[in-house]
């Protein structure tokens, strides 16, 4: 049929009927969707992502369509796209293009390769959920043929951006293998063009002045952990000699000296011994030179946490640790110091702008597999970090294939790959698709099935929906509430 | 167990789907009855689970609940067209005029 509905907006110009026949007194709604922001408050969000917040009567009075089309709201709600009138037809346009770009990451498909080079590891951190002590090399460490394989699969992407990360147990252990990709992909990437970047995310005890040789000269970038000042650290990291954070920090000196200070990034887990610190480890990463935080949760789920090697935390006291670490980080802006709070900044991202963030817990469909691929020492291939971790309990759920056995497209295709990534579109899920923060969240089908046994889960008793959604709701909150606020929030765009 | 509240609602005001939906946001904490009590009225039992305490003022968060339920649905059949037209428009590299009938 055809689609006589549709104004035409591909002419030029529109023929006289269109504007004898336009109703100035009447307007349509776009889809938007809603969510309470406090007691008297809503936030409505359309399918892009901008939003409004509106009382209870603006809220009533927009969809019954009784808001007075001269009011400054109506004129609001309209340059957002929440509604379209005689005037603004090119609206759905408009929000098309801004949908596709919201969508485009989608398509260059996986940009992220995990290279778990080794198991072993020197630390014994009571957190991680899958390094060995072990020392056998044989057991725990990615074999050269693997690691051949693994990159035939990087060089299968589409995607013209690629980033190889190297992952443990601690990389530094396996650096001959680390040396050896490196170079292979170089050297196969000279007929590929790709933009190739690599990472080594280690906790800097073992690195030497020929590692930093070899980094500076291929262009290796170093992501290490810092979970905050010498007593939380060296508690959250017990390594032989009680000595990880002198390690870390003497590991940070020698990396900004090799490297330079862009080639170096820092992570922290948030423990039970972490939670009313959060001024102490962000005045320790402000000591260490960084201008930014990436203030990250436990899973609640784990090796660590099943076998009680840790005490875990339930989500409202890891949200107000954020809260408060949040304050203190907005205070330090707001009296002159410039200092980032990543994961606000990416959600206020989704928030402000039309662009993806490839992110991969915080979209629709999920990064897992579209975005990144985790390459296990023993060349299993799984969805993500967390999947290949969860595999160390014995719950191959996540499991894709092994490298060498299927290539990419058979990867991306399997019923398995399929099925998980229906489950992580939040348009189509329960509660999911009704909330007014939809366009800002994402699902985790690993988290859901490790805390569910469900890859979709119910939201409502689900800990990752609870943590996104008050995130969500306390930066709008701060950004309606208080001028200030909303201008050093802006500024971290 | 303990004792649920009930909520009775008019099926006249409140469309059923409209009623399931309200009450699929309570499971979490809830266990859930929907029944007829008679013609044109259901009734929604929630039940605390054991680690909730009771709310007193549940019966009217669901009724407030109810009619945000209600809102949705009536934005949803309003923009249903320009949901399909804008996903189109996005994601086709069809003209939003184009004769799709071959």
């Amino acid at each position: 049929m055809k689609a006589h509905a549709l104004p035409i907006l591909h002419s030029a110009f529109a023929d006289e009927n269109t504007f004898r026949d336009r109703q100035t007194d009447k307007y349509s709604l776009l889809p938007v969707r809603f969510i309470r922001l406090d007691a008297t408050r809503y936030v409505a969000t359309n399918i892009v992502g901008e939003y409004q917040v509106l009382t209870r009567e603006e809220l009533y009075n927009l969809v019954h369509h009784r808001l007075p089309m001269d009011s400054k709201l109506y004129e609001d709600l309209k340059s957002k796209h929440f509604l379209i009138d005689g005037d603004s037809l090119v609206a759905v346009e408009l929000v098309a293009a801004k949908l596709r770009t919201r969508y485009y990451q989608t398509s260059s498909l996986t940009s992220l390769f995990l290279f778990v080079v080794t198991l072993r590891c020197e630390h014994a951190c009571p957190y991680c959920q899958v390094s060995r002590r072990s020392m056998d090399k044989a057991a725990f460490d990615m074999s050269e043929e693997t690691a051949c394989k693994a990159i035939d699969l990087v060089f299968e992407s589409p995607s013209h951006s690629i980033k190889v990360e190297f992952q443990g147990g601690e990389p530094l252990l396996n650096f001959d293998r680390i040396k050896f990709i490196v170079q292979e992909v170089e050297r196969r990437n000279v007929n590929a063009g790709k933009d190739i970047a690599f990472v080594i995310a280690t906790n800097l005890a073992l690195i030497d002045d020929e590692m930093l040789t070899f980094c500076r000269l291929h262009n290796v970038d170093i992501s290490t952990s810092l979970d905050g000042p010498a007593d939380l650290h060296n508690a959250n990291r017990p390594r032989p000699g009680g000595n990880s954070y002198e390690k870390t920090i003497e590991g940070i000196t020698r990396v900004r000296h090799a490297l330079g200070d862009s080639k170096l990034a820092a992570l922290m887990t948030t423990t039970k011994a972490s939670l009313g610190r959060e001024r102490d480890i962000i005045d320790e990463y402000r000591r260490q030179g960084f201008n930014a935080i990436f203030l990250r949760s436990l899973s609640p789920y784990g090796f660590a946490v099943k076998t009680g090697a840790i005490s875990g935390y339930d989500i409202d006291a890891w949200l107000e640790f954020y809260k408060r670490g949040l304050r203190y980080i907005l205070d330090l802006n707001r009296s002159g110091e410039v200092f980032v709070e990543e994961y606000a900044a990416i959600m206020l991202r989704k928030m402000l702008t039309p662009y993806p963030q490839g992110f991969v817990d915080l979209q629709s469909p999920a990064g897992l597999g579209l975005a990144v691929l985790a390459i296990n020492y023993d060349g299993h291939v799984y969805a993500s970090d967390e999947a290949r971790m969860l595999a160390e309990m014995k719950d191959h759920t996540f499991r894709l294939g092994k490298v060498g056995e299927v290539g990419l497209a058979e990867l991306i295709s399997s019923d398995a790959f399929i099925e998980m990534l229906e489950s992580t579109m939040t348009e189509g899920m329960p509660l999911c698709s009704e909330c007014g923060f939809q366009p800002y969240c994402g699902s985790d089908p690993v988290f859901h099935h490790a805390t569910q046994n469900d890859m979709v889960g119910n939201k409502g008793a689900s800990s990752f929906c609870k943590k996104n959604m008050e995130i969500a709701r306390h930066l709008i909150l701060l950004m309606e509430d208080s001028p200030e606020d909303a201008r050093v929030l802006r500024s971290w765009l | 167990m303990k004792d649920p509240e009930t909520i009775p609602i008019d099926l006249s005001i409140f469309s059923l789907d409209t009623v399931k939906r309200t009450a699929l946001r309570y499971t979490s904490h809830y266990h859930v009855e929907i029944r007829e009590l008679s013609s044109g009225t259901v009734e929604v039992a929630l039940t605390p689970k054991e680690t909730v305490p009771f709310a007193s003022h549940l019966p009217r968060n669901f009724r407030e609940d109810l009619l945000d339920q209600d809102l949705r649905s009536l934005i949803a059949q309003e923009t249903q067209l320009a949901c399909r037209l804008i996903l189109a428009q996005a994601f086709s590299h069809l003209p939003l005029d184009a004769d799709v009938t071959e």
